[in-house]
């Protein structure tokens, strides 16, 4: 049931994202298309600035719009009136979390490879090329240094935390949304605020950690604890990474957990 | 013959107010049942509560032998008051939505009842009237083959010609094993095709007769017994 | 067929008299085949069960007859159909002295009065 959630999904997103999509690439390569008129002429420049502004324009919005999309169909396929049918087809709320945010992650990663490639094309030639080779060249020095094996490990655990990272931040969405809909008026923008809120018990939160931490940097178990990451970098690294993408599970599962539960028994369709 | 709803001791109530007052009721397959009552009486609580998007407060209900859930939404049909339909979507992307999800869907009845309503299936739903969409929920809902049908006002917005052709599609499609539970104001345009009738009133039922009980012993049609009831 | 019925009259006897009055007046041949429960219930615009009723009812009484499998069948002599027709007119005419004398004609005015109704 989750596969045919998941499609259907899919084809919703490609409404909006397809096009923002197209429009990215197309303009991508009006950048590359202008520079053959390449002159020292102020319509040129103009012409070139112009092609360049809209280029970078397109590409924030595709971005926008990838996590824009990625809440508000949450939102209005679940708590609108498509959810007197969404709610009530044979299926479960968990599966309609997990589509809505398999297919969220999808276009988001979707969104940031065409984002790529476009740039690759619109700057295609002379300075791709510069560009590639001072990558290659960093990267070789890196690998020397550490060994490819780690930075192979770095990159996996680099491309996963940056997933779960995204997942977090759509289920962080989600449970604020479905705890907003329980609210008698104005439900959306009470998951808003319940977002803010919560943005803004962390900030509290985070800064009691700050001040916590500052105690505990002058413990000695402090000061040994930084003597070793200080003498292994790469095993720091790993930890580094690792650590942040466990958190964010954690978090996620919570999120999940929260969203699942409003779903389940404290439904307010209107 | 099975038990198709069944409700035991069930309330519902919503910061305080109680929707739903310790209900007991038993709807057996193969009838055709008028769920009435005013406005705020309980009606639409109960039929959220059939369709899983409510939970009870306390007390039990059962569609089919099973609490609602993944397995009962398999067998019922639910036409709400509303319009559910999202709009950007095509006749035809929706009809494969419901034939994706439902089992039970009747494609080709589907198509053909649309057909003869004059509705093209490459149309986008957002262009539709307003009374061509109520006619393609109700055929969606109805070219369901299910064990019970839920509908909520099918003929309140739509004209009297439509309102014929939404009542011999329901005597049409009756089925000894389902059972199809309308509500409804328009309790004289429907009440010939009832079997049994039940008036819910301040979250209790007042009454579950069938409908010629209710002419025999008070010599009035449904729709007059409900205004004398329901008189203010 | 066309069905008028009452709304505050039960259906299944409203049903059996106008079955019992058509099938009286040789609208059907003996032994003919009825329409089907489903089609009275969509050409009346009633519930299935409630023709269903009708037709067991119209059995009892012995107008029409239920073959399984293959659906109901008029009676093969009209004499039940004859004696319900006439038990309905018995009925109308009561009720309709009844209505003259709350006009105020007792039974000989009402009787003379139809004696001279030309039509």
């Amino acid at each position: 049931m989750v596969k045919k959630l998941i499609r259907h999904d899919i084809r919703a997103f490609a409404r909006t994202m397809l096009p923002a999509e197209i429009i990215v690439v197309a303009l991508g390569l009006f950048c590359r298309f202008i520079q053959f008129f390449e002159s020292r002429t102020t319509a040129y420049e103009i012409a070139q600035f112009s092609a360049v502004g809209a280029f970078v324009i397109a590409i924030l919005a595709a971005l926008f719009m990838a996590f824009f999309t990625g809440v508000s169909r949450f939102y209005k396929n679940l708590f609108t009136n498509e959810g007197y049918l969404s709610m009530t087809l044979p299926v479960t709320p968990a599966q309609h979390i997990l589509s809505k945010t398999v297919v969220s992650l999808l276009y988001t990663a979707l969104t940031c490879l065409v984002i790529l490639l476009s740039v690759s094309l619109a700057s295609m030639g002379e300075l791709l090329f510069e560009s590639v080779k001072a990558g290659n060249y960093l990267i070789g020095k890196l690998v020397s240094l550490v060994g490819g094996t780690n930075f192979a490990f770095w990159i996996v655990e680099g491309i996963l935390l940056l997933c779960v990272y995204t997942v977090n931040t759509y289920l962080l969405w989600y449970a604020c949304l479905s705890i907003g809909q329980r609210a008698k008026k104005n439900r959306a923008l009470a998951g808003v605020g319940v977002y803010f809120a919560y943005y803004f018990i962390r900030q509290i939160f985070g800064t009691f950690l700050v001040i916590m931490f500052t105690v505990f940097a002058q413990t000695e178990l402090f000061r040994s604890i930084g003597y070793y990451l200080d003498r292994h970098p790469v095993f720091t690294i790993h930890t580094f990474l690792i650590g942040f993408t466990v958190i964010y599970v954690l978090f996620s599962l919570l999120y999940f957990a929260i969203a699942n539960r409003m779903l389940s028994k404290k439904l307010n369709l209107e | 013959m099975s038990e198709l709803i069944r409700c035991e001791h069930l309330t519902k109530s919503y910061n305080g107010l109680i929707a739903l007052n310790n209900i007991d009721l038993s709807v057996e397959s193969g009838k055709i049942i008028g769920l009435l009552g005013p406005n705020g009486s309980g009606k639409t609580t109960l039929i959220k509560l059939i369709n899983g998007l409510l939970t009870p407060t306390s007390g039990e209900i059962f569609i089919n032998g099973t609490r609602p859930g993944v397995e009962s939404k398999k067998i019922v049909a639910y036409l709400p008051d509303n319009n559910f339909l999202n709009s950007w979507m095509t006749v035809e992307q929706i009809v494969d939505l419901y034939t994706d999800f439902y089992a039970d869907f009747r494609r080709e009845l589907c198509f053909e009842m649309l057909s003869r309503l004059g509705i093209s299936p490459s149309v986008k739903l957002k262009t539709l009237s307003k009374g061509n969409k109520e006619k393609v929920c109700l055929i969606l809902v109805m070219s369901r083959k299910a064990r019970l049908y839920v509908l909520d006002e099918p003929i309140a917005g739509v004209d009297p010609a439509t309102r014929d052709y939404v009542i011999s599609t329901i005597i049409n499609n009756y089925d000894p094993e389902a059972s199809v539970l309308i509500s409804t104001h328009l309790i004289s345009d429907v009440e010939q095709v009832l079997d049994d009738v039940i008036f819910i009133n301040n979250g209790n039922i007042v009454l579950h007769k069938t409908v010629d009980e209710i002419r025999q012993e008070s010599g009035k049609s449904v729709d007059a017994l409900f205004r004398e009831v329901f008189r203010w | 067929m066309d069905w008028k019925l009452d709304k505050d009259r039960p259906i299944v006897p409203q049903i059996c008299e106008q079955m019992s009055v058509r099938i009286a007046k040789g609208d059907f041949a003996p032994d003919e085949k009825l329409m089907s429960v489903r089609e009275v219930a969509v050409g009346a615009g009633i519930n299935p069960n409630t023709v269903q009723k009708a037709f067991e009812e119209l059995e009892r009484q012995g107008m029409i007859y239920s073959v399984r499998g293959s659906g109901w069948y008029v009676g093969a002599d009209f004499t039940a159909a004859k004696r319900a027709v006439e038990d309905l007119i018995f009925f109308k005419t009561d009720q309709y002295f009844k209505a003259m004398e709350a006009l105020g004609y007792d039974l000989e005015a009402t009787k003379n009065y139809i004696g001279r109704w030309k039509a």
